[in-house]
């Protein structure tokens, strides 16, 4: 095997595709990249059998092959200067011959043919939604999702394909957020539900970085999940279980809705967040018909008291929260303007764009019960 | 008849002696504290063949005359007692005129003393219980008294005797233990001629731990010196890295008696909490001073049980002294090889034989593991132990770094460079919430913060377990659980104390249930699992966990304490997660505001702190 690739090219895609070597690797080829030539250039591939990502980038190739390099390979080429990098792989010793201006690097490797293969998406169904969507979702579900290993399905978020649309859910328990995107589907496919690891949806974000648009294909297999873009896939195992009854969790009806400015809001919250800064401080609401109290008060600190303009309508109310759940809410809700639906003192509330139809965004937190 | 009589008396002699001289160690510290007692300066424990064939004490006492060494064999004669009320007020070690007639029972002992100033001196022997004239002696100020063939009369006791490196190593720890009682006196053994240890009698207690635990482990001690109404507490109390396994070098004195330090288990353990590794015990050097008075020491033949007249108080002096010490103490600074956890855990855990017998067993050198010294060889041991620990409060100038290796957050300090464990800092943190969530149960009245939940959690009960619930949900309830009975044997969790946000609950109930329900859970002692069931009883079921049956209410608080030091864990952050700048700052804030920022609930340390003294010997700059 035999390519030249820019520098900047293999280093950017390498930091990108080696965030799914295994870091403490069961068998050391884990740790490492494996690098093919196609037609559109090379591929650079990596896995830790949970999770695999595979990109292509451009290359001359002058002589097709394959070869896994050791997980060094990143720090190497990102310590090499600006400008074009040629390979020379000599396969008979798994050696690979880096070589750039008047320069000469050689590592030893491992033989292609003892990589785990990437698992295809074969047949399975599968739909599109675009970057941007895409995006929004993980961003706007991944924070809710759990640490806690114990509860597996928790830490994962739910992919449900349903009237249209792609939908995301995400709750650790404590609170609940579910956002939709518009999606290409096939009519003839059907779609079971899933949950995807939230750790997986990130490495996903990452890889689909903060710019550009295009088709990203999901497809679902039996026990895996494949996000394929033009250049991209990231594959990764679905978590078994059941996932809570979500849409049980989401109040249906109100008996106090409000809509105010979202900034406004979520400032207020955040300074009122510096006085309930330890987890077990709420904060309180006291909604009436045009205006929102926001206070907490903690005795050897200090305390707080902001007053923002709302509409709202149905009963006044006040109400306490673990300020962290509501401004994690807030910061994802891009609107200028949001709705904020309260079923009583003590029961479920329910945020969301005040349009909330275009950017469907639906966030569910639980109060607090104080004093 | 009269021969009858005076065998019975010989034989009951050798029964009580039983009671009193169980083996060569307890020959010495008899004899060591009769030399104490008589206001010896120093004293000289000599043994050949573990003390089979010879045990010799010799001291500069004040010696005695010809008729009170007579009377020194005679049962119940005792110069320390005058009359029964004084035995409320024993300051001296004897007080039951009891030992040397038990010794001299059992054995060939032959005494010699000398009053300071008497131009001669008087020998005493005494043979399996039947006592000589007294004769003439040497005029050696002081006391010397040979113990030969220990049980020639006693075959079964003498069959019982263990090695002679074994019977060694016991009276070096009973001798090594009266050392530290009396850091004013020079105490020295010798083994078949050859000296293990001995103490300089410098008065200073640090100078007797270098003499008989070398430099390095002086090194590893801080100073206690705290006093509560009439009690001081005065000694030395171990970092964790110097903490133990095998329970071992614990010492604790009460007015320089020495006395069970089991005895004051609940305030070392409370002390130390969180500060050690589970299976270790904290090594310590105390001594309880209290007026007399107020110690009740006529308990046991041995001694070593005593009673105080207000337990409470002592407990609580010496639980506020150590804290006040290890508060201040720089427990994990320095270099990380200081620390044991990684190092040492494991192979300390696979040797069958300590460190301490391996030393007596094989090369001869003393039971307290020191290399052996020339006799009274006091300067070469006195290399004053340098900084030990030092005093350290969290910096208010800790400013973050970065993050290395996505484990350790390394920040920086005006008193050096801290490198933290992210997982272990927020278990300290999680831990501190829940421990100040549980505070509600001090007032009945309080009520916690709820967080609700937006999705009940459920946790199955193990088969039995439903008892268990039953008993505890008063309880659970008044912390601030919301939860209800949901068929059979689910459980369902609508809501949790308000501190709790973020962390699972449920795997902490489960944790919980299944302590309450398995007797003696881990890190509760016997004795304490024992109180808790008796609690339990007799409270009766449905009132355990309300307010009123403090008992059993405090117990499963207890519990509830362990259970949610294992939910800290589990609610942490793994090792291995990326941070963002403000999290990590957050954490750290956290972190300083613990009541103990330096371990992790396990007893693992949450930071470590390479001084700028420790930065500039590591470069070879001298200060200045
Ligand atoms: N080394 C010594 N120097 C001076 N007097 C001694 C010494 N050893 C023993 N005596 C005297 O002999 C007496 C008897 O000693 P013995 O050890 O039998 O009893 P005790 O020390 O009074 O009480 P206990 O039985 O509790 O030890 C002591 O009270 C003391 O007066
Ligand atoms: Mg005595
Ligand atoms: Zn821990």
């Amino acid at each position: 095997m035999k390519f030249k690739v820019a520098q900047e090219n293999l280093a950017s895609s390498l930091q990108l595709v080696q965030r799914a070597a295994a870091a403490r690797p069961t068998i050391p080829i884990l740790s490492g990249v494996l690098v093919e030539t196609s037609s559109n250039g090379l591929t650079l591939t990596a896995t830790d059998n949970e999770i695999g990502i595979r990109l292509t980038l451009p290359a001359m190739i002058a002589e097709d092959g394959a070869f896994v390099f050791p997980g060094r390979l990143g720090d190497i080429v990102r310590k090499i200067p600006f400008g074009e990098i040629a390979f020379e792989i000599d396969n008979s010793n798994n050696t690979a011959n880096i070589s750039w201006g008047r320069s000469r690097f050689v590592i030893h490797g491992y033989s292609a043919g003892e990589f785990p293969s990437l698992p295809e998406p074969g047949s399975a169904p599968a739909l599109a939604v675009s970057k941007t969507d895409l995006r929004r979702l993980i961003r706007q579900t991944g924070f809710a999702a759990s640490h806690d290993d114990s509860r597996p399905v928790f830490t994962g978020v739910l992919l449900v394909v349903a009237e249209g649309k792609l939908r995301f859910v995400a709750t650790d328990g404590f609170r609940l957020a579910l956002a939709e995107a518009p999606a290409d589907i096939p009519a003839d496919q059907t779609f079971r539900d899933v949950i995807i690891p939230s750790r997986a949806l990130a490495e996903v974000a990452h890889v689909l970085g903060e710019e550009g648009d295009g088709p990203v294909r999901i497809a679902f297999s039996d026990n895996r999940v494949f996000f394929e873009a033009s250049h991209e896939r990231v594959v990764c195992r679905l978590i078994e279980g059941q996932f809570p009854p979500y849409k049980q969790v989401i109040p249906q009806s109100f008996v106090t809705r409000l809509g105010c400015n979202t900034q406004d809001f979520l400032s207020a919250c955040e300074r009122a967040s510096l006085i309930a800064h330890e987890v077990g401080q709420a904060v309180k609401l006291e909604i009436s018909a045009t205006t929102m109290v926001i206070s907490a008060s903690k005795p050897e600190l200090g305390n707080v008291r902001e007053e923002i303009s709302v509409e709202s309508q149905g009963d006044p109310l006040e109400i306490a929260f673990n300020p962290r759940y509501v401004i994690d809410g807030l910061r994802n809700i891009s609107a200028e303007r949001m709705a904020y639906e309260f079923t009583g003192p003590l029961s479920p509330t329910c945020m969301s764009p005040e349009d909330g139809k275009e950017n469907s965004f639906t966030y569910v937190v639980l109060p607090m019960r104080v004093g | 008849m009269g021969r009858i009589v005076v065998l019975d008396a010989i034989t009951a002699g050798r029964i009580a002696a039983g009671e009193v001289v169980e083996r060569p160690a307890s020959v010495v510290k008899e004899l060591v504290e009769n030399a104490l007692d008589a206001g010896a300066r120093r004293i000289e424990v000599e043994l050949e063949d573990g003390g089979r064939t010879l045990i010799k004490v010799a001291d500069d006492g004040e010696g005695m005359d010809a008729p009170d060494a007579r009377l020194a064999f005679e049962r119940h004669a005792t110069s320390k007692l005058t009359s029964a009320e004084d035995l409320d007020d024993v300051g001296t070690y004897g007080f039951r005129g009891e030992a040397l007639p038990s010794i001299g029972a059992v054995a060939r002992v032959r005494l010699v003393s000398c009053l300071p100033e008497a131009g001669e001196g008087v020998e005493v022997l005494c043979e399996g219980g039947l006592v000589s004239e007294p004769r003439p002696g040497p005029a050696r100020p002081g006391t010397v008294v040979w113990v030969r063939d220990l049980y020639f009369n006693t075959p079964a006791r003498r069959q019982a005797m263990r090695s002679a490196a074994a019977e060694v190593a016991r009276v070096s720890e009973v001798a090594g233990t009266l050392a530290l009682a009396v850091p004013g006196v020079a105490l020295s053994l010798v083994s078949e001629g050859k000296l293990l240890w001995s103490t300089p009698g410098s008065g200073s207690l640090e100078d007797a731990v270098v003499a008989l635990f070398g430099a390095e482990f002086a090194r590893s001690v801080i100073a206690v010196d705290g006093r509560s109404g009439p009690v001081r507490v005065t000694g030395l109390a171990g970092l964790p890295a110097v903490a133990r396994r095998d329970g071992k070098r614990q010492y604790l004195f009460c007015n320089a008696r020495p006395i069970n330090p089991k005895l004051l288990r609940g305030a070392y353990e409370e002390a130390y909490r969180t500060l050690l590794q589970a299976g270790r015990t904290p090594v310590f050097i105390l001594n309880l001073s209290l007026e007399p008075a107020s110690v009740d020491v006529n308990i046991h033949p041995a001694k070593t049980q005593v009673r105080f007249r207000d337990h409470g108080l002592v407990y609580r002096a010496t639980l506020s002294a150590l804290r006040a010490a290890l508060g201040r103490a720089d427990l994990f600074g320095g270099r990380l090889a200081g620390y044991p956890a990684a190092r040492e855990t494991a192979s300390a855990a696979e040797t069958a034989v300590p460190a301490d017998w391996r030393d007596v067993l094989g090369r001869g050198a003393g039971w307290f593991g020191r290399e052996t010294l020339p006799p009274y060889a006091a300067d070469d041991a006195s290399e004053s132990p340098e900084s030990r620990g030092g005093d350290w409060a969290w910096p208010r100038d800790l400013a973050y770094l970065g993050q290395v290796g996505r484990t350790f957050l390394v920040a920086r300090a005006a008193d050096g460079l801290y490198v933290i464990d992210q997982h272990a800092a927020h278990e300290r943190v999680v831990l501190e919430r829940l421990v100040a969530a549980g505070a509600g149960e001090v007032d009945p009245e309080a009520r916690t913060d709820q967080q609700l939940l937006a999705v009940p959690v459920t946790v199955e009960l193990a088969p039995g377990e439903e008892d268990v619930l039953e008993r505890s949900l008063a309880f659970l309830r008044r912390v601030g659980f919301e939860l209800e009975a949901f068929g059979g044997r689910t459980v369902l969790i609508r809501a949790v104390p308000a501190v709790l946000s973020g962390v699972p609950v449920g795997g902490l109930i489960a944790d919980f249930l299944d302590r309450l329900g398995a007797e003696g859970g881990p890190g509760t002692g016997a004795e304490r699992a024992g109180a808790e069931r008796a609690g339990a009883e007799e409270t009766g079921a449905e009132n355990a966990g309300v307010p009123g049956a403090r008992g059993s209410l405090a117990a499963s608080f207890d519990r509830f304490r362990a259970a949610r030091v294992m939910a800290a864990c589990q609610a942490s952050l793994k090792a291995g997660q990326g941070l963002s700048e403000a999290e990590a700052e957050a954490l750290l804030g956290d972190l300083g505001r613990t009541s103990e920022p330096r371990t992790c609930p396990h007893g693992r340390p949450t930071l470590l702190r390479i001084g700028l003294d420790e930065l500039e010997r590591s470069f070879g700059r001298g200060r200045g």
